[in-house]
Protein backbone atom coordinates (compact mmCIF):
# COMPACT_ATOMS: atom_id res chain seq x y z
CA UNK A 1 0.00 0.00 0.00
CA UNK A 2 1.23 3.42 -0.79
CA UNK A 3 1.33 6.41 1.42
CA UNK A 4 -2.20 6.21 2.73
CA UNK A 5 -1.78 8.99 5.16
CA UNK A 6 -0.63 11.44 2.74
CA UNK A 7 0.98 14.37 3.85
CA UNK A 8 3.20 16.48 5.77
CA UNK A 9 5.10 19.09 6.15
CA UNK A 10 8.04 21.06 6.61
CA UNK A 11 11.29 20.53 8.25
CA UNK A 12 11.38 19.73 11.86
CA UNK A 13 8.10 18.08 11.99
CA UNK A 14 8.57 15.12 9.79
CA UNK A 15 10.84 13.53 12.31
CA UNK A 16 8.65 14.45 15.19
CA UNK A 17 5.58 12.94 13.66
CA UNK A 18 7.36 9.75 12.92
CA UNK A 19 7.55 9.12 16.64
CA UNK A 20 4.92 7.45 18.70
CA UNK A 21 3.24 10.60 19.84
CA UNK A 22 2.44 13.91 18.30
CA UNK A 23 2.60 15.60 21.69
CA UNK A 24 6.36 16.10 21.88
CA UNK A 25 6.19 18.23 18.79
CA UNK A 26 4.65 21.00 20.78
CA UNK A 27 7.35 20.94 23.41
CA UNK A 28 10.17 21.09 20.94
CA UNK A 29 8.66 23.15 18.23
CA UNK A 30 9.22 26.68 19.41
CA UNK A 31 12.26 27.34 17.27
CA UNK A 32 11.82 25.37 14.08
CA UNK A 33 8.10 25.85 13.79
CA UNK A 34 5.55 23.20 13.05
CA UNK A 35 3.60 23.45 9.84
CA UNK A 36 1.18 20.92 8.49
CA UNK A 37 0.47 20.30 4.86
CA UNK A 38 -3.08 19.13 4.27
CA UNK A 39 -4.74 17.82 1.16
CA UNK A 40 -7.64 15.79 -0.11
CA UNK A 41 -7.57 12.74 -2.34
CA UNK A 42 -7.46 13.27 -6.06
CA UNK A 43 -11.00 12.78 -7.29
CA UNK A 44 -13.21 13.26 -10.29
CA UNK A 45 -15.19 16.45 -9.85
CA UNK A 46 -18.91 16.12 -9.27
CA UNK A 47 -19.85 18.64 -11.95
CA UNK A 48 -19.24 18.21 -15.66
CA UNK A 49 -17.03 18.02 -17.53
CA UNK A 50 -15.33 15.15 -15.71
CA UNK A 51 -12.16 16.60 -14.28
CA UNK A 52 -9.51 15.25 -11.94
CA UNK A 53 -9.11 17.65 -9.07
CA UNK A 54 -7.29 18.00 -5.78
CA UNK A 55 -6.82 20.66 -3.14
CA UNK A 56 -3.96 21.52 -0.83
CA UNK A 57 -3.57 23.91 2.08
CA UNK A 58 -1.46 24.41 5.17
CA UNK A 59 -1.86 24.89 8.89
CA UNK A 60 0.49 26.47 11.36
CA UNK A 61 0.83 24.73 14.68
CA UNK A 62 3.61 27.05 15.84
CA UNK A 63 6.37 29.23 14.52
CA UNK A 64 6.76 32.28 12.30
CA UNK A 65 5.20 32.94 8.92
CA UNK A 66 1.82 34.27 7.91
CA UNK A 67 1.53 33.19 4.30
CA UNK A 68 2.79 30.36 2.17
CA UNK A 69 2.85 29.45 -1.46
CA UNK A 70 1.01 26.18 -1.77
CA UNK A 71 1.80 24.32 -4.97
CA UNK A 72 -0.09 21.20 -5.89
CA UNK A 73 0.85 18.84 -8.71
CA UNK A 74 -1.63 16.36 -10.12
CA UNK A 75 0.22 13.24 -11.18
CA UNK A 76 -0.68 10.12 -13.14
CA UNK A 77 1.22 6.86 -13.05
CA UNK A 78 3.09 5.85 -16.16
CA UNK A 79 3.24 2.32 -17.49
CA UNK A 80 6.81 2.04 -16.19
CA UNK A 81 5.69 2.90 -12.67
CA UNK A 82 7.00 6.45 -12.64
CA UNK A 83 4.78 9.44 -12.03
CA UNK A 84 4.10 12.28 -14.42
CA UNK A 85 2.72 15.70 -13.53
CA UNK A 86 -0.22 16.63 -15.74
CA UNK A 87 -1.44 19.78 -14.01
CA UNK A 88 -0.20 22.21 -11.42
CA UNK A 89 -1.96 24.76 -9.25
CA UNK A 90 -0.32 27.32 -7.02
CA UNK A 91 -1.56 30.01 -4.70
CA UNK A 92 -0.23 32.22 -1.92
CA UNK A 93 -2.53 31.74 1.03
CA UNK A 94 -2.81 32.22 4.76
CA UNK A 95 -3.01 29.10 6.86
CA UNK A 96 -6.23 27.32 7.69
CA UNK A 97 -7.88 25.91 4.59
CA UNK A 98 -10.77 28.36 4.35
CA UNK A 99 -12.48 29.35 1.16
CA UNK A 100 -9.66 31.53 -0.16
CA UNK A 101 -6.93 29.56 1.51
CA UNK A 102 -6.61 26.50 -0.69
CA UNK A 103 -4.67 25.75 -3.83
CA UNK A 104 -6.37 23.63 -6.45
CA UNK A 105 -5.11 21.71 -9.48
CA UNK A 106 -7.42 20.37 -12.15
CA UNK A 107 -7.08 18.33 -15.32
CA UNK A 108 -10.00 17.52 -17.56
CA UNK A 109 -10.47 13.82 -18.28
CA UNK A 110 -10.03 12.73 -21.87
CA UNK A 111 -11.37 9.21 -21.45
CA UNK A 112 -13.71 8.30 -18.60
CA UNK A 113 -13.90 4.65 -19.62
CA UNK A 114 -10.31 3.97 -18.71
CA UNK A 115 -9.09 3.70 -15.12
CA UNK A 116 -5.67 5.02 -14.17
CA UNK A 117 -3.77 5.86 -11.00
CA UNK A 118 -3.65 9.40 -9.64
CA UNK A 119 -2.02 11.17 -6.74
CA UNK A 120 -1.14 14.71 -5.77
CA UNK A 121 2.10 16.18 -4.51
CA UNK A 122 1.83 19.27 -2.36
CA UNK A 123 4.61 21.69 -1.57
CA UNK A 124 4.20 24.41 1.02
CA UNK A 125 6.77 27.18 0.98
CA UNK A 126 6.36 29.40 4.02
CA UNK A 127 7.11 32.91 2.86
CA UNK A 128 9.99 34.48 4.73
CA UNK A 129 10.79 31.28 6.58
CA UNK A 130 13.45 28.75 5.74
CA UNK A 131 11.60 25.49 5.64
CA UNK A 132 12.42 22.02 4.49
CA UNK A 133 11.96 20.79 0.93
CA UNK A 134 9.78 17.80 1.75
CA UNK A 135 6.59 17.48 -0.20
CA UNK A 136 3.42 15.74 0.83
CA UNK A 137 2.21 12.89 -1.34
CA UNK A 138 -1.43 11.90 -1.15
CA UNK A 139 -2.77 8.38 -1.32
CA UNK A 140 -2.97 6.87 -4.78
CA UNK A 141 -6.48 6.75 -6.21
CA UNK A 142 -7.79 4.72 -9.14
CA UNK A 143 -10.06 6.96 -11.16
CA UNK A 144 -11.99 6.57 -14.37
CA UNK A 145 -10.22 9.54 -15.85
CA UNK A 146 -7.47 9.02 -18.37
CA UNK A 147 -5.60 11.98 -19.77
CA UNK B 1 1.46 6.25 -21.62
CA UNK B 2 -0.42 5.97 -18.36
CA UNK B 3 -0.56 2.79 -16.35
CA UNK B 4 -3.93 1.07 -16.59
CA UNK B 5 -5.42 0.50 -13.18
CA UNK B 6 -7.66 -2.42 -12.33
CA UNK B 7 -11.25 -1.24 -12.68
CA UNK B 8 -12.03 -3.22 -9.52
CA UNK B 9 -9.75 -0.86 -7.62
CA UNK B 10 -11.80 2.15 -8.59
CA UNK B 11 -12.03 4.61 -5.71
CA UNK B 12 -15.44 3.92 -4.15
CA UNK B 13 -17.12 7.30 -4.29
CA UNK B 14 -19.91 8.23 -1.92
CA UNK B 15 -21.75 11.52 -2.26
CA UNK B 16 -24.36 12.92 0.10
CA UNK B 17 -26.41 16.05 -0.44
CA UNK B 18 -28.70 17.74 2.07
CA UNK B 19 -31.53 19.82 0.65
CA UNK B 20 -33.75 22.37 2.29
CA UNK B 21 -33.94 25.97 3.34
CA UNK B 22 -31.20 27.56 5.41
CA UNK B 23 -31.45 30.68 7.51
CA UNK B 24 -27.95 31.79 8.28
CA UNK B 25 -27.37 33.31 11.69
CA UNK B 26 -27.51 37.09 11.25
CA UNK B 27 -23.83 37.69 11.87
CA UNK B 28 -22.83 34.93 9.48
CA UNK B 29 -25.24 36.21 6.87
CA UNK B 30 -23.71 39.67 7.08
CA UNK B 31 -20.20 38.28 6.76
CA UNK B 32 -21.27 35.92 3.96
CA UNK B 33 -22.91 38.69 1.98
CA UNK B 34 -20.03 41.14 2.32
CA UNK B 35 -17.59 38.32 1.45
CA UNK B 36 -15.69 38.56 4.72
CA UNK B 37 -16.71 35.07 5.84
CA UNK B 38 -13.56 33.03 5.35
CA UNK B 39 -14.96 29.58 5.85
CA UNK B 40 -17.00 27.62 3.33
CA UNK B 41 -18.71 24.26 3.26
CA UNK B 42 -15.50 22.57 2.21
CA UNK B 43 -13.40 23.91 5.06
CA UNK B 44 -16.11 23.36 7.65
CA UNK B 45 -16.70 19.80 6.48
CA UNK B 46 -12.96 19.19 6.83
CA UNK B 47 -12.98 20.53 10.38
CA UNK B 48 -15.97 18.44 11.40
CA UNK B 49 -14.61 15.33 9.73
CA UNK B 50 -11.43 15.73 11.73
CA UNK B 51 -13.39 16.37 14.93
CA UNK B 52 -15.03 12.96 14.64
CA UNK B 53 -11.82 11.24 13.60
CA UNK B 54 -13.45 10.07 10.39
CA UNK B 55 -10.59 10.95 8.12
CA UNK B 56 -7.17 12.54 8.11
CA UNK B 57 -5.70 15.16 5.86
CA UNK B 58 -2.06 14.84 6.81
CA UNK B 59 0.49 12.32 7.95
CA UNK B 60 0.38 11.41 11.60
CA UNK B 61 -3.40 11.27 11.61
CA UNK B 62 -5.44 8.36 12.90
CA UNK B 63 -5.24 4.91 11.37
CA UNK B 64 -8.40 3.26 10.11
CA UNK B 65 -10.20 6.24 8.68
CA UNK B 66 -13.72 5.85 7.34
CA UNK B 67 -13.09 7.78 4.17
CA UNK B 68 -10.71 9.89 2.17
CA UNK B 69 -12.10 13.35 1.65
CA UNK B 70 -12.72 14.49 -1.93
CA UNK B 71 -14.80 17.61 -2.01
CA UNK B 72 -17.67 19.49 -0.40
CA UNK B 73 -19.89 22.42 -1.19
CA UNK B 74 -23.28 23.94 -0.67
CA UNK B 75 -25.67 26.64 -1.79
CA UNK B 76 -26.42 29.12 0.98
CA UNK B 77 -28.46 31.55 -1.10
CA UNK B 78 -30.81 33.32 1.31
CA UNK B 79 -34.00 33.44 -0.72
CA UNK B 80 -36.23 31.00 1.13
CA UNK B 81 -36.13 28.51 -1.74
CA UNK B 82 -35.12 24.87 -1.47
CA UNK B 83 -31.40 24.64 -2.09
CA UNK B 84 -28.77 21.94 -2.00
CA UNK B 85 -27.44 23.29 1.27
CA UNK B 86 -24.54 20.94 1.87
CA UNK B 87 -22.89 18.09 0.06
CA UNK B 88 -19.75 16.08 0.37
CA UNK B 89 -17.90 13.62 -1.78
CA UNK B 90 -15.62 11.00 -0.27
CA UNK B 91 -13.78 7.83 -1.20
CA UNK B 92 -15.03 5.22 1.25
CA UNK B 93 -12.30 3.25 2.97
CA UNK B 94 -12.06 -0.31 1.77
CA UNK B 95 -9.87 -1.36 4.66
CA UNK B 96 -12.61 -1.50 7.28
CA UNK B 97 -14.45 -4.59 6.15
CA UNK B 98 -17.86 -5.13 7.65
CA UNK B 99 -18.52 -1.47 8.35
CA UNK B 100 -21.76 -0.18 6.89
CA UNK B 101 -21.39 2.58 4.36
CA UNK B 102 -20.73 5.73 6.39
CA UNK B 103 -24.00 7.41 5.44
CA UNK B 104 -24.87 8.35 9.02
CA UNK B 105 -21.42 9.79 9.84
CA UNK B 106 -21.42 11.81 6.62
CA UNK B 107 -24.90 13.15 7.28
CA UNK B 108 -23.88 14.04 10.81
CA UNK B 109 -20.92 16.04 9.52
CA UNK B 110 -23.19 17.96 7.14
CA UNK B 111 -25.81 18.57 9.81
CA UNK B 112 -23.18 19.82 12.23
CA UNK B 113 -21.97 22.34 9.69
CA UNK B 114 -25.46 23.54 8.83
CA UNK B 115 -26.48 23.95 12.44
CA UNK B 116 -23.24 25.82 13.10
CA UNK B 117 -24.26 28.26 10.40
CA UNK B 118 -27.87 28.77 11.37
CA UNK B 119 -31.18 26.96 11.21
CA UNK B 120 -32.32 24.77 8.38
CA UNK B 121 -35.52 23.10 7.31
CA UNK B 122 -34.77 19.75 5.72
CA UNK B 123 -36.63 18.77 2.58
CA UNK B 124 -34.50 16.00 1.13
CA UNK B 125 -31.35 13.92 1.09
CA UNK B 126 -29.62 12.23 -1.80
CA UNK B 127 -26.93 9.61 -1.57
CA UNK B 128 -24.71 8.03 -4.16
CA UNK B 129 -23.79 4.75 -2.49
CA UNK B 130 -20.97 2.40 -3.56
CA UNK B 131 -23.06 -0.67 -2.94
CA UNK B 132 -20.29 -3.15 -3.58
CA UNK B 133 -18.88 -2.16 -0.18
CA UNK B 134 -22.17 -2.51 1.67
CA UNK B 135 -22.26 -5.45 4.10
CA UNK B 136 -25.42 -7.12 5.35
CA UNK B 137 -26.92 -4.34 7.45
CA UNK B 138 -29.93 -6.12 8.89
CA UNK B 139 -28.62 -6.53 12.42
CA UNK B 140 -27.80 -2.83 12.70
CA UNK B 141 -31.13 -1.86 11.18
CA UNK B 142 -32.89 -3.68 14.03
CA UNK B 143 -31.27 -1.22 16.42
CA UNK B 144 -32.07 1.68 14.13
CA UNK B 145 -35.73 0.72 14.06
CA UNK B 146 -35.85 0.56 17.84
CA UNK B 147 -34.23 3.99 18.00
CA UNK B 148 -36.73 5.61 15.65
CA UNK B 149 -39.66 3.83 17.26
CA UNK B 150 -39.11 6.28 20.13
CA UNK B 151 -41.31 8.86 18.49
CA UNK B 152 -44.74 10.33 18.99
CA UNK B 153 -47.20 7.55 18.07
CA UNK B 154 -49.89 10.11 17.19
CA UNK B 155 -50.69 9.44 13.51
CA UNK B 156 -51.19 13.15 13.05
CA UNK B 157 -47.50 13.69 13.60
CA UNK B 158 -46.44 11.30 10.87
CA UNK B 159 -44.72 12.40 7.68
CA UNK B 160 -44.82 10.97 4.19
CA UNK B 161 -41.58 10.56 2.31
CA UNK B 162 -40.82 9.75 -1.28
CA UNK B 163 -37.87 7.51 -2.01
CA UNK B 164 -36.42 6.88 -5.42
CA UNK B 165 -33.64 4.51 -6.37
CA UNK B 166 -31.41 4.85 -9.41
CA UNK B 167 -28.77 2.53 -10.80
CA UNK B 168 -27.18 1.54 -14.06
CA UNK B 169 -29.35 -0.01 -16.72
CA UNK B 170 -27.73 -3.38 -16.15
CA UNK B 171 -28.93 -3.38 -12.55
CA UNK B 172 -32.48 -3.69 -13.93
CA UNK B 173 -34.01 -2.10 -10.86
CA UNK B 174 -37.50 -2.03 -12.28
CA UNK B 175 -37.42 -5.78 -12.72
CA UNK B 176 -36.50 -6.09 -9.06
CA UNK B 177 -39.03 -3.56 -7.78
CA UNK B 178 -41.10 -6.11 -5.95
CA UNK B 179 -38.09 -7.66 -4.28
CA UNK B 180 -36.70 -4.26 -3.30
CA UNK B 181 -40.04 -3.32 -1.76
CA UNK B 182 -40.25 -6.54 0.23
CA UNK B 183 -36.66 -6.29 1.41
CA UNK B 184 -37.12 -2.66 2.44
CA UNK B 185 -40.31 -3.46 4.32
CA UNK B 186 -38.56 -6.25 6.19
CA UNK B 187 -35.81 -3.86 7.25
CA UNK B 188 -38.15 -1.33 8.85
CA UNK B 189 -39.12 -3.73 11.64
CA UNK B 190 -42.50 -2.03 11.76
CA UNK B 191 -41.07 1.42 12.54
CA UNK B 192 -41.96 2.72 9.07
CA UNK B 193 -44.48 1.79 6.39
CA UNK B 194 -43.42 1.51 2.77
CA UNK B 195 -45.55 1.07 -0.31
CA UNK B 196 -44.91 1.51 -4.02
CA UNK B 197 -45.34 4.94 -5.51
CA UNK B 198 -48.14 5.16 -8.08
CA UNK B 199 -46.83 3.61 -11.28
CA UNK B 200 -47.78 6.62 -13.35
CA UNK B 201 -45.81 9.06 -11.25
CA UNK B 202 -42.88 10.41 -13.22
CA UNK B 203 -39.41 10.08 -11.75
CA UNK B 204 -39.34 13.81 -11.12
CA UNK B 205 -42.08 13.37 -8.54
CA UNK B 206 -39.52 11.70 -6.36
CA UNK B 207 -37.37 14.79 -6.61
CA UNK B 208 -39.75 17.14 -4.85
CA UNK B 209 -37.77 18.60 -2.02
CA UNK B 210 -34.50 18.24 -3.90
CA UNK B 211 -32.65 21.07 -5.59
CA UNK B 212 -31.40 20.00 -8.98
CA UNK B 213 -28.86 19.23 -10.25
CA UNK B 214 -27.87 16.85 -7.50
CA UNK B 215 -24.22 16.89 -6.52
CA UNK B 216 -22.61 14.04 -8.40
CA UNK B 217 -23.79 14.79 -11.92
CA UNK B 218 -20.69 13.17 -13.34
CA UNK B 219 -20.86 10.10 -11.11
CA UNK B 220 -24.60 9.56 -11.67
CA UNK B 221 -24.62 10.26 -15.37
CA UNK B 222 -25.11 6.63 -16.28
CA UNK B 223 -27.75 5.94 -13.66
CA UNK B 224 -31.36 5.49 -14.64
CA UNK B 225 -34.44 5.80 -12.43
CA UNK B 226 -35.78 2.65 -10.89
CA UNK B 227 -38.90 2.31 -8.79
CA UNK B 228 -40.10 4.91 -6.32
CA UNK B 229 -41.68 4.30 -2.94
CA UNK B 230 -43.83 6.13 -0.45
CA UNK B 231 -42.79 5.84 3.16
CA UNK B 232 -44.63 6.97 6.26
CA UNK B 233 -42.53 7.79 9.30
CA UNK B 234 -43.34 9.25 12.69
CA UNK B 235 -40.98 12.18 12.41
CA UNK B 236 -38.84 13.96 9.89
CA UNK B 237 -35.21 14.72 10.48
CA UNK B 238 -31.89 14.21 8.81
CA UNK B 239 -31.42 11.11 10.96
CA UNK B 240 -34.70 9.71 9.65
CA UNK B 241 -33.69 10.49 6.09
CA UNK B 242 -30.40 8.72 6.73
CA UNK B 243 -32.10 5.70 8.27
CA UNK B 244 -34.45 5.51 5.30
CA UNK B 245 -31.48 5.66 2.97
CA UNK B 246 -29.76 2.84 4.84
CA UNK B 247 -32.88 0.69 4.62
CA UNK B 248 -32.81 1.03 0.85
CA UNK B 249 -29.06 0.55 0.65
CA UNK B 250 -29.54 -2.83 2.28
CA UNK B 251 -32.63 -3.63 0.26
CA UNK B 252 -30.74 -2.96 -2.96
CA UNK B 253 -27.74 -4.94 -1.75
CA UNK B 254 -29.88 -7.91 -0.83
CA UNK B 255 -31.60 -7.92 -4.20
CA UNK B 256 -28.36 -8.04 -6.12
CA UNK B 257 -27.35 -4.47 -6.89
CA UNK B 258 -23.61 -4.18 -6.57
CA UNK B 259 -22.97 -1.12 -8.69
CA UNK B 260 -23.21 2.45 -7.42
CA UNK B 261 -26.79 3.48 -6.75
CA UNK B 262 -28.46 6.79 -6.11
CA UNK B 263 -31.08 6.96 -3.38
CA UNK B 264 -33.18 10.07 -2.88
CA UNK B 265 -35.38 10.72 0.13
CA UNK B 266 -37.64 13.72 0.24
CA UNK B 267 -40.58 14.89 2.28
CA UNK B 268 -43.95 15.31 0.66
CA UNK B 269 -47.16 16.64 2.07
CA UNK B 270 -49.88 14.27 3.15
CA UNK B 271 -53.05 14.92 1.26
CA UNK B 272 -55.22 14.85 4.36
CA UNK B 273 -52.93 16.88 6.50
CA UNK B 274 -52.52 20.62 6.67
CA UNK B 275 -48.83 20.34 6.24
CA UNK B 276 -45.90 18.08 6.87
CA UNK B 277 -44.14 18.10 10.15
CA UNK B 278 -40.85 19.60 9.25
CA UNK B 279 -39.22 21.08 12.31
CA UNK B 280 -36.53 23.62 11.84
CA UNK B 281 -33.24 22.12 12.90
CA UNK B 282 -30.87 23.85 15.17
Amino acid sequence: MLVRKALVLSAAVTTLLAGTSFAPAYAEAAEPGVYITDGDRVHVSSTPPPTASAHGWWKKVSGPGEKARVTIDLQVKNADGSWRTVATGSKVVKQGGGSARRANARKQCVNVNRTIHWRSVIDVDIIGVVDSPEKAVTATQSLRCAV
Amino acid sequence: MSDNADADDLAPTMILGVHGVLDLDPWIRRAYEDHSFEEDMYSLVVKRTVAYGLSSFHAGGPEGERWGHNDAGGDWTQDGKIRQLAWLQVAVSEELRGQRLPVQPAATVLRDVLTRLGRFRLTGLHTLAPLHLAPDGRADLVDAAAWFALADPDPGASVDLTVSVWATETAALSAHASGILTAAQERTYDAMTIRPAPPDSPPTTAQDGLALPLAGEVQTDELRPGPAFLCRVREWSLDVATWTTEIFVDALRSTGTTAPALITVSARERTQQKGPTQPTMR
